[in-house]
C-alpha cells in the first residue's frame, strides 16, 4: 500500500508540473469535458429538482401515490353515521365538497362576496394530500368542534379574500344562517380554484343538511389493498346500484414517467457530448504523450518503471477531470439555482429543491471515469516508450 | 584489489531485424570500478553506445554476461532493471535532456520523482540546492533551461546525475554539445566525481577527452581494441 500511495503522490507532482507546463492544452483538455460533464450534471440536477417539484405539485392535487378515490352522489350518503360506517377502521378521509360564498350573497354587487367551493373533511386530509402551509396554520381535528368554523385557504381564495372587502360572512348553499368564519391559515393544495377547507363536523353545525345536497369524496392512501376492499365490500353494502367504485388516481405517477422519459433523452444527448470529451482528452493526451517522449524516457532512464509513467499520464487526466467535475458542478449549481429560483419560486425549503448530492456524484464519477477511459491508451502508449532514446544512437 | 562494481564478459548484441540486422557487439569483456573513471572512445559506429545502454540496463544483451555489484543482471525483469538504475547510477546525456517547463532546481529534483520513495517539495528543493551547489550553479536554481548556457545546461545534468548519489555516472558524449572550454570544465567535473568515490564511465569520441580519464577502453566494430590509463594504451 505504501509504495503505491508513494506512486500515486509522485505521480500526481509530476502531472501537476506537466499541467502547468501546457496551460492552454491543459485548459483545452480540462474544456473538452466540461461540456459534457456540465450536460450530465445539468440534467441529472434539473430533472431531479423538477421531478420533485412536480410531484410534489401533483402529491398536493391528487394525493401520494397510490391515492384511491370513490366519489358520491349527492344524497348516496345522508348522514355522519353512513360515512362513518363507510370509513371505521381506516385511514380513509371523506371531503364532503359544496358551494360557498364569504361575504354578503345577497349584496348583488361585483366584490361583494366571493364564491369558492367548501370542502368539509372529516379527517386531516393533508395526511394524504400534503398542503403546504403558506401562511398561518392548518386545521386541527382532535380538538372540539367551535362555533365559529374555522376555515383554511388556499392560495387563490386567499388572492381573491386579499383583492377584495367582504363582509365576515360564510354561507354554505342558498339558505341558512351566515356565520362568522374565522381564517386560520392560507395553504398551497395544487388547485386553481378557490377552495376553504374546514371542518366536517363544524359545517354541519351551520349546514345541519349539508350532506343530502353535497357530493362526497371518500380517499384513501393505501399502498396494500386491504383497506379500499374493506370499503368497497362496505359501499356494495350500500346498494348504490354499482356506479360507486374506487379510482386510483395516477398523476403523480404519471408526471414521474413522462419526466423519466425527458430525463432519458437528454441524458443520452449529455452522453454523446462526454464520449466527444472521451475524444478529446484521448487526442490530447495522445499529442501530449507525443510530445513528451524524451521526457518520460528521461523519467524511465532515471528509475522510473513503466507503470509509473502510465500512472504519470493517467495523474494527469484525473487532475483535468476533478478540475472538469468541479468547474461543471459549480456553474450547474448556478444554473440550476438561478433556474430552479425563476421556476419554483416560493417552494419550501424541504420540497427537496435544493441541488441533488446526486448529481455532484455523478457529475464527479463521470468526469473522473471519462478522463481515465480518454487517457488509457497514451498511458499504455507512455509505458511503452523505449528507454533508449535518451541515448544519441 | 576489490571487486568491480560492473563486471560484463563475452557480451554480445545486434541490432536492427531481418536483412539489416548487425552486429555491434561481438564478446566484449569490461570492468568497472568504483571511484574510478573511465572512457570508452570509439568511432561513429563502434558500439561504444550501446555498450552504455548495456551498461545502463536500457537493453539486455544478447549473449555473455553482466554482473552488477555481485549480482547477476544479465537479463532483468524491467521493474528490476529500474530499481537498479535508480539505486546505482546517474546519467549524463549529450542533449542534456533538461525538460524546458522545470526550474534547473525542479530539474536536479527529477530522480526523485521516479516513484520509488517520497520525498517531500521543501526536501526535495534543499537536496536539489545542495548538489547545484557542487557543481557551482546554486545561484542559477529558479532559471529555466533556456536561460543557461550549454555549459551550465550540462552542469546542471551533472547536477541531476549526482542527486541520489549514485555509484556509477554513466555519461553518453556529455561534452558533444559544448565548445571546448566548456567541454574541458565539464570533464573536470566528471573527473571530480571519482575523488567522492563515484565511478564515471564517459563515452566519446574525442580522444582529448578520452585521455583525461583515468582508464581509456577504445572500442571499434564491437570490440574492445585496448584498454589502458589515460594516454597509455596497451593493445589486445
Amino acid at each position: 500500500m505504501r509504495p503505491m500511495m508513494t506512486g500515486v503522490r509522485t505521480a500526481a507532482v509530476v502531472a501537476t508540473q506537466g499541467l502547468r507546463a501546457r496551460p492552454l492544452r491543459s485548459a483545452l483538455a480540462v474544456l473538452s469535458l466540461f461540456v459534457g460533464v456540465l450536460a450530465i450534471t445539468v440534467v441529472q440536477a434539473s430533472s431531479t429538482v423538477a421531478e420533485r417539484a412536480v410531484v410534489s405539485q401533483a402529491e398536493r392535487s391528487s394525493g401520494h401515490a397510490p391515492t384511491y378515490t370513490a366519489s358520491f352522489s349527492p344524497g348516496d350518503v345522508r348522514t355522519v353515521a353512513e360515512l362513518e360506517t363507510l370509513t371505521r377502521g381506516t385511514d380513509a378521509v371523506a371531503v364532503v365538497t359544496a358551494q360557498g360564498a364569504l361575504g354578503d350573497t345577497r349584496d348583488v354587487h361585483d366584490g361583494a362576496h366571493l364564491g369558492l367551493e367548501l370542502m368539509a373533511m372529516d379527517g386531516d386530509i393533508r395526511t394524504i394530500r400534503p398542503f403546504r402551509v403558506l401562511a398561518g396554520e392548518w386545521l386541527t381535528f382532535a380538538d372540539q368542534p367551535t362555533l365559529a368554523p374555522r376555515l383554511v385557504l388556499n392560495e387563490s381564495a386567499a388572492e381573491l379574500l386579499t383583492d377584495r372587502e367582504v363582509h365576515a360572512e360564510l354561507r354554505i348553499g342558498e339558505d341558512g344562517p351566515a356565520p362568522t368564519p374565522r381564517v386560520l391559515g392560507v395553504v398551497d393544495d395544487g388547485d386553481g380554484q378557490p377552495i376553504a377547507y374546514t371542518r366536517l363536523d363544524e359545517a354541519l353545525r351551520w349546514s345541519p343538511a349539508l350532506l343530502e345536497r353535497a357530493g362526497v369524496t371518500v380517499t384513501v392512501h393505501d399502498p396494500g389493498s386491504r383497506q379500499r376492499t374493506t370499503m368497497a365490500a362496505r359501499i356494495g353494502a350500500m346498494e348504490l346500484g354499482g356506479d360507486v367504485t374506487f379510482a386510483r388516481t395516477d398523476t403523480v405517477e404519471q408526471q414521474a414517467d413522462s419526466l423519466a422519459l425527458v430525463r432519458t433523452l437528454f441524458t443520452v444527448l449529455a452522453g454523446v457530448a462526454v464520449v466527444v470529451g472521451t475524444l478529446g482528452i484521448l487526442n490530447i493526451g495522445l499529442a501530449t504523450v507525443r510530445e513528451r517522449v524524451d521526457e518520460l524516457a528521461l523519467r524511465r532512464a532515471v528509475g522510473a518503471g513503466r507503470g509509473h509513467l502510465a500512472g504519470i499520464v493517467l495523474a494527469e487526466a484525473l487532475l483535468v477531470g476533478a478540475v472538469a467535475a468541479a468547474a461543471a458542478i459549480l456553474v450547474s449549481l448556478l444554473a440550476t439555482g438561478l433556474a430552479t429560483d425563476l421556476l419554483y419560486r416560493g417552494m419550501p425549503d424541504g420540497a427537496g429543491l435544493a441541488f441533488p448530492g446526486a448529481a455532484v456524484l455523478l457529475g464527479t464519477g463521470v468526469s473522473l471515469g471519462a478522463a481515465l477511459l480518454g487517457a488509457a491508451v497514451p498511458a499504455w502508449q507512455a509505458a511503452r516508450i523505449p528507454i533508449a532514446r535518451v541515448m544519441r544512437a | 584489489m576489490t571487486a568491480p562494481l560492473m563486471a560484463m564478459s563475452g557480451i554480445g548484441k545486434s541490432l536492427g531485424q531481418g536483412a539489416t540486422r548487425q552486429r555491434v557487439l561481438d564478446g566484449m569483456t569490461v570492468d568497472v570500478y568504483e571511484g574510478q573513471s573511465m572512457a570508452i572512445l570509439g568511432r561513429s559506429g563502434s558500439g561504444k553506445s550501446t555498450l552504455l545502454s548495456l551498461m545502463a540496463l536500457f537493453d539486455s544483451p544478447d549473449e555473455g554476461y553482466y554482473e552488477l555489484d555481485g549480482r547477476d543482471v544479465t537479463r532483468v525483469p524491467d521493474a528490476v532493471a529500474a530499481r537498479l538504475r535508480s539505486d546505482t547510477f546517474g546519467f549524463v546525456f549529450q542533449r542534456f535532456y533538461l525538460l524546458h517547463h522545470l526550474t534547473a532546481e525542479e530539474n536536479v529534483a527529477v530522480p526523485l520523482l521516479n516513484g520509488r520513495d517520497w520525498t517531500p517539495g521543501r526536501r526535495r528543493r534543499e537536496r536539489a540546492r545542495a548538489v547545484l551547489a557542487e557543481v557551482g550553479l546554486s545561484e542559477l536554481a529558479s532559471r529555466y533551461p533556456a536561460q543557461l548556457s550549454g555549459g551550465e545546461q550540462q552542469r546542471v545534468a551533472i547536477a541531476r546525475a549526482l542527486l541520489r548519489q549514485p555509484r556509477l555516472v554513466l555519461a553518453d558524449e556529455p561534452v558533444g554539445s559544448l565548445d571546448s572550454v566548456t567541454g574541458s570544465e565539464v570533464i573536470e567535473l566528471l573527473r571530480g566525481l571519482t575523488r567522492r568515490g563515484c565511478g564515471v564511465v564517459m563515452v566519446t569520441h574525442d580522444e582529448s577527452y578520452a585521455n583525461r580519464m583515468d582508464r581509456v577502453l577504445r572500442i571499434a566494430d564491437g570490440r574492445v581494441v585496448s584498454d589502458g590509463t589515460g594516454g597509455k594504451r596497451c593493445g589486445r
